[in-house]
């Protein structure tokens, strides 16, 4: 069982995501008496790396673009170490996102504020919206018109999960967002570059950040005819064509389990496998 | 380990970058995403205007992914980038 079941009530059944506690989120409990409205996170620009008051992240990048292995090796193990307390991302597939969405009503389509981030996209409508997000806690997206750039959309179930196919469609993977450690707040709809957790996890090795799927997927080469189609599905430089085989080929420890490749087969030649029951990979969150 | 290598310094002349989420020609044009963008104040009720000068701010995210390409100087309309590895690495 991996961490976030630990601490959110999964079980080895049933993952924390399927538990409609996390999505019943306590955005609502009353302020303290005394205490004034609190600044969104990300509320103003970080500072330049360098900066003293730079993030143990931007410290870190800054130390690896100085060729100082030392220093952004012990930065980015404080930072697991501190992060191990608590829960960050995980993957999803599209089959279980599908399932779970349900339990995260209300649901509204919103930006990426990745995208908005790392390439400066604006998405304004319907159409451009990536993000969903999830709970209660969307009913006041109104205070903070910046955070929900170009408002928000709310959907009925049947249409979030249409925007989830399409996307999944297009070629973006699935996370859950935890925010604050005690409610999923949203479902992302992500890829690499632009995707703050993906990058965290593949480029630095914040382990925490993004916790792999419940699932491996495995590719039954009775079935693959090496046709290609998975290929350049995969975020996490899992899946590559093995010119020996004439097969596709999935490394199974670099398989984050997200399913792009899985719905993208045209013969159904990739199957989820349960990584808690594969005795080496049970661990490898 | 990870393996470090020494990477391009990158400037940017925030007097000539004044609108970045506006331009955003250097975020999009980079093949490694380096660069960041974001509103310098995040007020309640107000959707920030991108085209006021100094409402975002343009930062190097990810320096050490910097291939010194030079894509983004080439592209800036400002001339607002300038892109150099250290001397002592050169040497
Ligand atoms: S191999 Fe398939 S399931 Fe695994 S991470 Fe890549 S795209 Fe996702
Ligand atoms: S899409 Fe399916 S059949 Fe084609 S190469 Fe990939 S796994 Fe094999
Ligand atoms: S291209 Fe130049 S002006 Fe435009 S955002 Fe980048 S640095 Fe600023
Ligand atoms: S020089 Fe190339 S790699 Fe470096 S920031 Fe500019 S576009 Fe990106």
């Amino acid at each position: 069982m991996c961490r976030m079941c630990d601490s959110l009530g999964g079980t080895a059944e049933q993952p924390w995501y399927k538990n409609p506690k996390n999505f019943s989120n306590r955005m609502y409990k009353l302020r303290e008496p005394g205490k004034g409205p609190q600044m969104a996170a990300g509320g103003n620009a970080e500072p330049d790396a360098g900066d003293q008051r730079a993030s143990p992240f931007a410290q870190a990048v800054e130390a690896k673009a100085n060729g100082d292995a030392d220093t952004f090796n012990k930065i980015i193990s404080d930072m697991n170490a501190r992060a191990s307390l608590r829960p960050g991302c995980q993957v999803v597939p599209l089959h279980e996102v599908l399932d779970v969405l349900d339990l995260g009503m209300p649901v509204a389509a919103m930006q990426c504020i990745c995208r908005k981030e790392t390439r400066a996209c604006e998405e304004c409508s319907l159409k451009e919206y990536t993000g969903l997000g999830l709970g209660t806690g969307m009913l006041k997206w109104e205070r903070w018109p910046e955070r929900y750039r170009g408002k928000v959309e709310f959907l009925s179930s049947k249409q979030a999960k249409e925007f989830v196919e399409y996307w999944d469609k297009k070629g973006f993977m699935h996370m859950l967002m935890q925010e604050g450690g005690d409610f999923i707040g949203g479902m992302c709809n992500c890829d690499y570059p632009d995707c703050l957790p993906i990058r965290q996890r593949i480029d630095y090795g914040l382990t925490a950040q993004l916790l792999k799927s419940e699932y491996v997927c495995f590719v039954d080469w009775e079935k693959c005819n090496g046709c290609g189609d998975c290929l350049g599905r995969c975020d996490f430089n899992a899946l590559k064509y093995e010119a020996t085989m004439e097969k596709a080929h999935i490394d199974q420890f670099q398989c984050f389990g997200c399913g792009l490749c899985e719905t993208a087969c045209p013969r159904n030649a990739i199957e989820y496998r349960d990584r808690k029951k594969i005795s080496g990979l049970a661990r490898v969150w | 380990m990870t393996q470090c290598y020494v990477a391009p310094i990158i400037e940017i002349d925030r007097e000539r970058c004044t609108t970045p989420f506006a331009c955003k020609k250097c975020l999009q044009i980079c093949p490694t995403a380096v660069f960041g963008v974001r509103e310098t104040r995040q007020v309640r009720l107000e959707e920030t205007d991108k085209f006021a000068p100094g409402s975002f701010r343009l930062r190097v995210a990810y320096r050490d992914k910097c291939s010194g390409c030079n894509r983004c100087v080439d592209v800036c309309p400002e001339s607002a980038l300038t892109v150099r590895m250290p001397e002592e690495v050169l040497e």
